[in-house]
């Protein structure tokens, strides 16, 4: 009932001030610095930037050099996080695992926003039977188990990758060094991934602007003749973009962790390539024995995963007032 | 009353209700009782019911404090009905919700004293004000569309409150709800005592309502604008059900409404509310026929009589319900007030005795001396 | 109703249809060409090849085989494993799998196989749900009463926490320290039966994954009827809160918490590629893994095919359940 009350100016005794006007961006930002969880994503997502761009510099020692004088030594001034099976340096190890990772994230973030983008907008601008395709698309990837399919069609990925190298060298005479094989895996997880992640991106984009074509401002905006690049840069970009961030925050996370799963599953990076699920996966078998093997690349892994989702639940609070958590 | 044993029952109030038997009995009696007159105001005038004194509520909004109630003190004795009258957003459902100790979160109590029965409401702990709700003191809710639970058959939701405060079994609460549904005109109960709130239409959920708040024989009905929401045909039957219903319990009932009309028609005394404090209390003969506030002769106004002539224009309030975050000093209706002078700017009106009723208003003498010279 | 039901699954027979045709898609280029994996080293030998060939099928064109695929799932016959056929794969998936063969008994059915361990990750997923259900619920209404306090906090960043941490993570960490430092268990690992000490800490991993969708959305359910007025009208009769929330508010905002817990059933109950991997459980995530590992395709088409259509299974079933608990919902 207080709502009721509306600002009344011939009333002498009513006074208004009306707050500044300031935007939704502002206010995100403002909001989003009072999240500490969300500064801790934050920090979190440029350290691994940071460390991404300039593992090789930082490392110690070289990520595939072996010390088979020195395995699985626990952590000590020489190597700071130990050593593994094959006496390679575990930290220098992770990060080159935060390469790998921020690089599948990039990548496969970048694919499905495209991927889905595209098919999203194009169901809901084109409508009809495509529209009908682009949607039961999404109802099937949504159907499979998408941690299985992914390793499932990186298993065929990788099969057919290598049959096409022993082709090229064959007809043409390119090779590719034992290192280049690493490119190849993140080929095989880039490509898995993104057909199996591509649909959350399609259906938010189709949706926000099926909703947005139903709002009496746009249809009024048309009557004034507004041009459909008008209404898409003045109104569905800036409502799409909060929570298109969002997705893409989330996603990048959700990223990392895919291919952490993939390889931990085995079927992932393979060695020597760095990844923290791979690091899991090779100590799982001796955790009695030496523990930190399995501990540390684990607690990276978790805090990144970690920071990622918190960045996403702050943006998302955010960026997305109206679901704000009350 | 077969079941029911609780200690704290005996009131002189109860052994009426008992004569009449529980509600099986009400229907039998229904005819005779009708014809009772209401309880003359006066009889049991030595403690009132519920005597709420300097109430003072207050809601903590972006704009600032809000202040809901201020200072109103109110007395209702046994078996009068009692109008609380005013427009909305002057505080009327919020001294009804700070009465059952119900109101929103960032809604508090700050000052006063709530009586119920010679206890302060406002010192009661969580659980006796639980014990107290629905079961002396229950509340009718204006919106039925949206107070009734959706996910729970409606007999289920009369009968549930009978489990707990009267003791009774699911069997048997089950078939007093039946009866309750009966007596307040709900066609073929059984069939109905099923179904959900959604299946029912707006005077249907507000009988509903109403079975649910007489269900365990309260003493003291609040009802918040319990018609407003309700077609205008179907106004005066709810209207009708619940004051008769009222008048069979012998119960006090205080009548929140912004409609002359149904003060009228169902109080006996009147008290009108603006901007969270009473500006005039009195009997409804007194306040209708002689309003003493300036505000009541607007409200009386906005209402065409038997006497107005075609064509001619009713008159209004002007300017709106005052921001209760930033009240005026001095008097706060002078902004809207055609009598305001320099006194009702600076100083507060108190309610005082002006002939048989009370008025806070500094005009109010020669209002009551015009008003009775004009007769 | 029943016509609902019945246009429901008419509608999704064409989304069947198309996961089948995926599923075999992905088995017909799979890495392993079972004639090979038959023949061994003989396959070179362009006669023999030709002949197994042509007496697995396999020479007949693409449509064929897989009409035929579709024919065979409807009798109940889901391919064979390629360790059926002695040679590459069975070697290739004792050498790789960590487990062995020995505890997948003997038959090569992909169906035998794949029915044979649900009722070890079923079970697993049952306590999983359990948990779920009972602290996800608890710890929602919680969040949701003491709503924007300390506890509501913790309680929601602690469900963050436990649901981001993958269980390959979470799982060894608890390993070594309900094992190695604090001893509470003695040996872990394996399948014991349901009641077993064992169950305990994979159940909690496999339970805590969708704690935070639980817990979520029943504290936002709680939160959005919280201010509503039938709440109040509740509280008016005087109802105990304890009541007020179970009877009032919990049924109505169970709703939308009790349709994801469908979808993340069917997930529990199929097991979990990364508990049964780091506590050696041989269920069907296990089962997946090996095949994964030794390219035996037939076994993961079986695998990804029984979650597909569970998965729409259960889908369809929400939908109808969602009819049942909110009586305001009618189907026409």
């Amino acid at each position: 009932m207080i709502s009721e009350f509306e600002p009344e100016g011939d009333a002498p005794h009513q006074f208004f001030v009306m707050p500044a006007q300031r935007s939704l961006w502002q206010d995100a930002i403002e909001q989003l610095a009072r999240n500490r969880l969300a500064i801790f994503g934050a920090f979190v997502a440029f350290l691994l930037l940071f460390v991404a761009v300039f593992g090789p510099w930082l490392a110690p020692y070289d990520y595939a050099e072996q010390n088979l004088l020195r395995i699985n030594e626990p952590p000590s001034g020489d190597h700071w996080l130990g050593t593994d099976g094959l006496g390679r340096d575990l930290f220098t190890r992770i990060l080159y695992g935060a390469r790998t990772a921020f690089l599948v994230g990039l990548i496969v973030t970048a694919g499905t926003t495209i991927l889905g983008v595209a098919l999203g907008a194009a169901g809901a601008f084109l409508g009809g039977w495509v529209d009908f395709t682009v949607m039961r698309l999404a109802d099937i990837t949504m159907a499979f188990p998408d941690i299985l399919l992914a390793a499932f069609i990186s298993v065929i990925f990788r099969e057919k990758v290598l049959e096409a190298q022993i082709f090229l060298l064959e007809r043409y005479g390119w090779t590719f060094s034992e290192a280049n094989r690493v490119y190849l895996d993140y080929l095989v997880i880039f490509g898995s991934l993104t057909l199996v992640q591509w649909y959350g991106k399609a259906r938010l984009v189709r949706g926000q602007i099926l909703s947005l074509r139903e709002k009496e401002f746009i249809e009024a905006e048309r009557a004034l003749g507004a041009s459909n690049w008008a209404i898409i840069s003045g109104h569905l970009i800036p409502n799409s973009l909060g929570p298109l961030i969002v997705t893409i925050t989330v996603g990048f996370g959700g990223a990392m962790l895919s291919e952490a799963s993939l390889s931990f599953l085995g079927v992932g990076i393979q060695p020597p390539g760095a990844s923290w699920g791979a690091m899991i996966n090779d100590n799982l078998g001796q955790w009695r024995y030496y523990p930190h093997l399995v501990v540390m690349p684990g607690i990276v892994l978790a805090i990144v995963v970690l920071g990622f989702n918190f960045l996403g639940d702050g943006l998302n609070d955010a960026l997305n007032p109206e679901q704000r958590r009350r | 009353m077969n079941t029911v044993s609780l200690p704290h029952m005996q009131y002189a109030i109860h052994e009426k209700s008992e004569a009449s038997g529980h509600i099986g009995g009400m229907m039998q009696i229904d005819a005779e009782h009708s014809e009772i007159p209401l309880a003359p105001v006066g009889e049991a005038q030595e403690r009132p019911l519920l005597q709420i004194k300097e109430l003072q509520t207050q809601f903590e909004t972006k704009q600032g404090i809000v202040k809901a109630v201020d200072g109103l003190s109110l007395e209702l004795y046994e078996g009068e009905v009692v109008g609380l009258v005013g427009e909305s957003g002057c505080g009327k459902t919020m001294t009804a919700l700070s009465i059952m100790r119900l109101l929103p979160e960032n809604g508090q109590i700050v000052a006063g004293e709530i009586g119920f029965d010679g206890v302060n409401l406002l010192q009661r702990s969580g659980e006796e004000m639980q014990r107290i709700r629905g079961r002396k003191i229950a509340m009718i809710f204006q919106e039925p569309m949206t107070a009734l639970t959706p996910t729970m058959p409606i007999g289920r939701q009369i009968s549930e409150a009978m489990e707990i405060h009267l003791g009774l079994s699911r069997q048997v609460a089950k078939e007093r709800a039946l009866e309750l549904l009966a007596h307040v005109g709900i066609p073929s109960p059984q069939a109905r005592f099923g179904d959900y709130i959604h299946q029912f239409s707006g005077g249907m959920r507000q009988r509903v309502m109403i079975a649910i708040a007489f269900s365990c024989q309260p003493r003291l009905l609040l009802a918040d604008e319990p018609t407003t929401a309700l077609d205008v045909t179907v106004q005066a039957q709810i209207l009708d059900l619940i004051k008769n219903l009222a008048q069979e319990a012998g119960m006090t009932a205080l009548f929140i409404t912004h409609d002359m009309g149904i003060v009228a028609g169902s109080c006996d005394r009147v008290a009108v509310m603006y901007a969270g404090r009473l500006v005039e209390v009195g009997s409804v003969d007194d306040v209708l026929l002689k309003p003493l506030h300036p505000y009541t002769q607007g409200l009386l106004g906005s209402v065409p009589s038997l006497h107005s002539e075609p064509g001619e224009r009713l008159s209004s309030i002007s300017g709106l319900p005052p921001d209760l975050v930033q009240l005026p000093p001095g008097c706060k209706f002078w902004p809207r007030c055609p009598l305001a002078d320099e006194r009702c700017k600076q100083e507060e009106p108190l309610l005082e005795q002006y002939g048989a009723s009370q008025a806070a208003c500094w005009k109010a003498d020669y209002r009551s001396d015009s008003i009775s010279e004009s007769k | 109703m029943l016509l609902y039901t019945l246009r429901r699954i008419a509608a999704l027979a064409p989304i069947v249809i198309v996961v089948v045709f995926i599923t075999f898609i992905l088995g017909y280029f799979g890495p392993i060409d079972p004639v090979r994996a038959i023949l061994g080293e003989e396959w070179e030998d362009e006669q023999r090849y030709a002949e197994t060939q042509r007496a697995l099928g396999l020479d007949r064109p693409f449509m064929i085989q897989f009409l035929d695929y579709v024919g065979s799932l409807f009798g109940g016959n889901w391919g064979q494993s390629l360790s059926a056929y002695a040679g590459v794969a069975s070697d290739r998936a004792a050498n790789q799998g960590r487990v062995g063969g020995a505890f997948f008994g003997t038959s090569t059915g992909v169906r035998q196989m794949i029915f044979s361990r649900l009722a070890i990750s079923a079970q697993l997923g049952l306590w999983a749900l359990l948990f779920l259900v009972i602290f996800g619920i608890l710890l929602g209404v919680l969040a949701a009463v003491k709503q924007n306090t300390i506890i509501d906090y913790i309680i929601v960043t602690g469900s963050i926490i436990a649901s981001s941490i993958p269980a390959y993570v979470i799982g060894p960490i608890l390993l070594i320290v309900f094992v190695l430092k604090v001893p509470v268990f003695k040996s872990v690992g394996g399948w014991d039966g349901m009641f077993s000490r064992q169950a305990i800490l994979p159940a909690l991993i496999l339970g805590s994954g969708p704690l935070l969708v639980v817990v979520r959305q029943t504290r936002a359910g709680i939160v959005e009827v919280l201010g509503k007025d039938f709440v109040r009208t509740a509280r008016a009769k005087g109802m105990p809160e304890r009541l007020v929330i179970a009877r009032h508010m919990l049924r109505t905002a169970m709703i939308p918490v009790l349709t994801s817990l469908g979808l993340i059933t069917s997930g529990l109950l199929l097991g979990s590629l990364f508990v049964e991997q780091i506590f050696n459980i041989p269920g069907i995530g296990k089962l997946a893994i090996q095949s994964l590992m030794s390219g035996d395709h037939p076994v993961i088409m079986g695998v990804v095919l029984l979650q597909a259509l569970l998965i729409i299974t259960v889908n369809l079933l929400t939908d109808l359940l969602y009819g049942a608990l909110d009586p305001r919902v009618t189907y026409d």
